[in-house]
This record gives C-alpha cells, structure tokens and sequence, in this order.
C-alpha cells in the first residue's frame, strides 16, 4: 500500500528536476511533469501543456484504482 | 523527518519475531544514516567557506568554519521580505485549513448522509493528482479572478491541497475517539456543543496540532506554485533559493546557508511539538 502509495506521489515529482536542471531540463532529463510546464510556460503552448498533464493524471487514475482497492478493502473508508 | 523513518524501520521490527533485535537497530541506524546525510552536508556545506563548496576531493568532516556564507546569503535579494511572505501564506493556509478541515472532518466521520462514502473516497482521491497537473488551469483561473500576484490567490490555491490532507488527518483522529464519551457527556446534560467543546476537542488538540505543523511544512515547502503565481517581487522562501542560480552559475555554499536559515523555522516547530507529534503521527495514519 505504501508502494502504491508512492508510485503516485512520485509520478508528480517536479522541483527537484526542474530546479537542478536550471528550470529548462534537456530532452533527456524530462519528465511528464516537466515536460508539461515547459510547453506550457516556456513554449506558451498552454493546450498542448494542459494535454500532456491529463494524460499523466490518465495514467495515474489506473495506479489510484488499485490504490483505492486497497483502502477499501482494509475498511478504511467507512 | 529521520527520526520518523527510524522509528518506521523500528516498530516494523517489533511486531516481527524477536530473533535479533541488534539487526532492526542497525537497519534503523542505516536508516538514519542514509536520511541524515544530506541534511549533514547542507549543514557543511553552509558552514565551509565559499570556495570549497564544490571541491572535486570532498573531506567528510568540516575543515574550516565560516559565517560569510550567511552573510551573503542574507544580501543576495531582500531576505525578510521572502521570508514574511512564506509565513503569512503558511500560517494563514493553517488556520484556515485546520478550522475548516476540523469542521468536514467532523461531518464525515460522525454524521451519517446520503454520499458520505463518496465524499470520503473523493477527499482521498483529489490528494493523488500531481500539483503540476493543475498548475495550467489554476495560473488561467487566477488571472481571470485578478488574484495573479496576490497573496491571497497563493492562499486559496495552497488550500485545495492542504485540505483534503486535513479533513483525511483528522478523520483519522476523530474516529479513534469513542462515540460513547460524546454520548456520556450528553446524557450527563452537556448540548451536541458542549460535549464537542469539553470532550471531544481536548482529545483532538493533539491530532490539530499534528495536522497543523505537517500542513505548515507542506506549505513552506511548495516551490512550483510559489513560482508560478507570484512575480518576482513577490516571491516566497522557496523561490527566494533559486536567487543564487544564475547565468554565471551557482553560488552553492551561500544557497546551502540560504536552505539552512529556511529550515530553521520548521526545526524550532517540529522541536516544540515533537512529542505530540509522535503520539499524532501514528494515531493519524496517513500513510499505510
């Protein structure tokens, strides 16, 4: 649970590459994340930057089900 | 923080079998260890002067001790200004979230309605969306309300996150208190009121403490908001730290000592309820 758990907080990490990486990351250092806010901010490309964060919290939805799965089965959430 | 992962890797192995105990310790040592190191070298690094800060043949313990790297940090931008910002935002998206979080809180885990469970499920789940997946419709949204700039809009901002926290924190809190002793206590003649007031709340003071001080870091801490919402003059704590990055590269020592004087704050916090934090911690169970 606590991996599940994990593997969700750490899809949304973005200060540490983006500031480590001068807040204009190259190609390979991006992240979903990253590369969202640098087609939205950077590029002024606010649509394509707003298409590439659904998609991630698309992806995430799969991880969160399972994760929800979990919590209803321990019968946290009565 | 590491006293926390310490204690983790330690209650893990107290409910295992009681073969060796030496192993968990150590385990909890390497634990420390491994979390404590980087704090260990901002603190170094804060302390080294300048031009050792990024010495290809590093030496683990301090060699030479220095205080310029605070000075220039504090010179570098308006220091107090940053500084201020931070805590009216922090302080502000505490109280509110708290008192308001106490209040859904209340709601969801003593009253029974129609769609509790999906109020429940909707809290947990509005916690997973990664921040920087909002950040384009909140930027657009505060511009059209003319909150761009505005404290204010960093406040309200900072509480749709650090709500769904509170309300879950203290959910988890609420719950563990019996039903029986509000019921006690109105039978013995208090109103709904009164028994929340004399029975409840007092049992609750710790978990809103837990709650405040986790919200207050979260807070602190947030950097892409900060940036994102605030121009330069504006600009929190955490933003204030990127100052030292320039087009002439990084001043690390001084931004090591920028970091330690940040940090500050939220040590001398978490010092002061240390105690009741462990105890909250552990009754609250954010975490599986």
């Amino acid at each position: 649970m606590l991996t599940t758990l994990s593997v969700i907080w750490d899809m949304g990490v973005f200060p540490q590459v983006f500031v480590m990486r001068n807040g204009h990351p190259e190609a390979e250092f991006q992240l979903l994340t990253t590369y969202s806010y640098d087609r939205a901010f950077v590029v002024n490309d606010y649509g394509q930057g707003s298409a590439i964060a659904l998609i991630t919290v698309l992806l995430l939805l799969g991880v969160v089900a399972v994760y929800m799965r979990q919590m209803l089965k321990i019968g946290e959430v009565e | 923080m590491s006293a926390i992962a310490t204690a983790k890797s330690g209650s893990g192995g107290g409910s295992g079998r009681r073969k060796s105990k030496l192993g968990w310790n150590l385990l909890g040592l390497l634990v420390f260890v491994v979390v404590g190191f980087p704090v260990y070298w901002m603190l170094n690094t804060a302390f080294k002067p300048a031009k050792d800060a990024i010495d290809p043949d590093p030496s683990l313990l301090p060699t030479a001790l220095t205080f310029s790297n605070f000075g220039r940090a504090m010179d570098i931008a308006d220091f107090w200004g940053p500084v201020a910002r931070s805590l009216v935002v922090s302080l502000a998206v505490v109280l509110i979230g708290v008192v308001v979080g106490m209040l859904a809180a209340l709601a969801i885990s003593r009253f029974a309605f129609r769609g509790r469970k999906v109020v429940i499920v909707g809290i947990l789940a509005v916690q997973m969306v990664p921040l920087v997946a909002m950040i384009i419709p909140v930027f657009l949204l505060l511009n059209d309300l003319g909150q761009y700039d505005r404290l204010t809009g960093l406040i309200i901002t900072y509480l749709t996150f650090i709500l769904p926290f509170t309300v879950w924190t203290l959910r988890g809190f609420i719950v563990n208190i019996p039903k029986e002793l509000e019921e006690a206590a109105m039978v013995d003649g208090c109103s709904r009121t009164g028994a929340f007031v004399r029975v409840v709340f007092p049992l609750l003071a710790p978990g809103m403490v837990a709650t405040s001080v986790y919200g207050f870091i979260q807070a602190w801490n947030e950097y892409l908001y900060a940036l994102m919402l605030l121009s330069q003059k504006n600009q929190t704590a955490t933003v204030w730290l990127g100052n030292f990055t320039t087009k002439h590269g990084t001043e690390y020592a001084p931004m090591m000592a920028g970091a330690t004087l940040m940090a500050v704050p939220i040590v001398v916090l978490f010092l002061l309820v240390q105690r009741k934090m462990a105890a909250g911690l552990t009754a609250g169970a954010v975490k599986g």
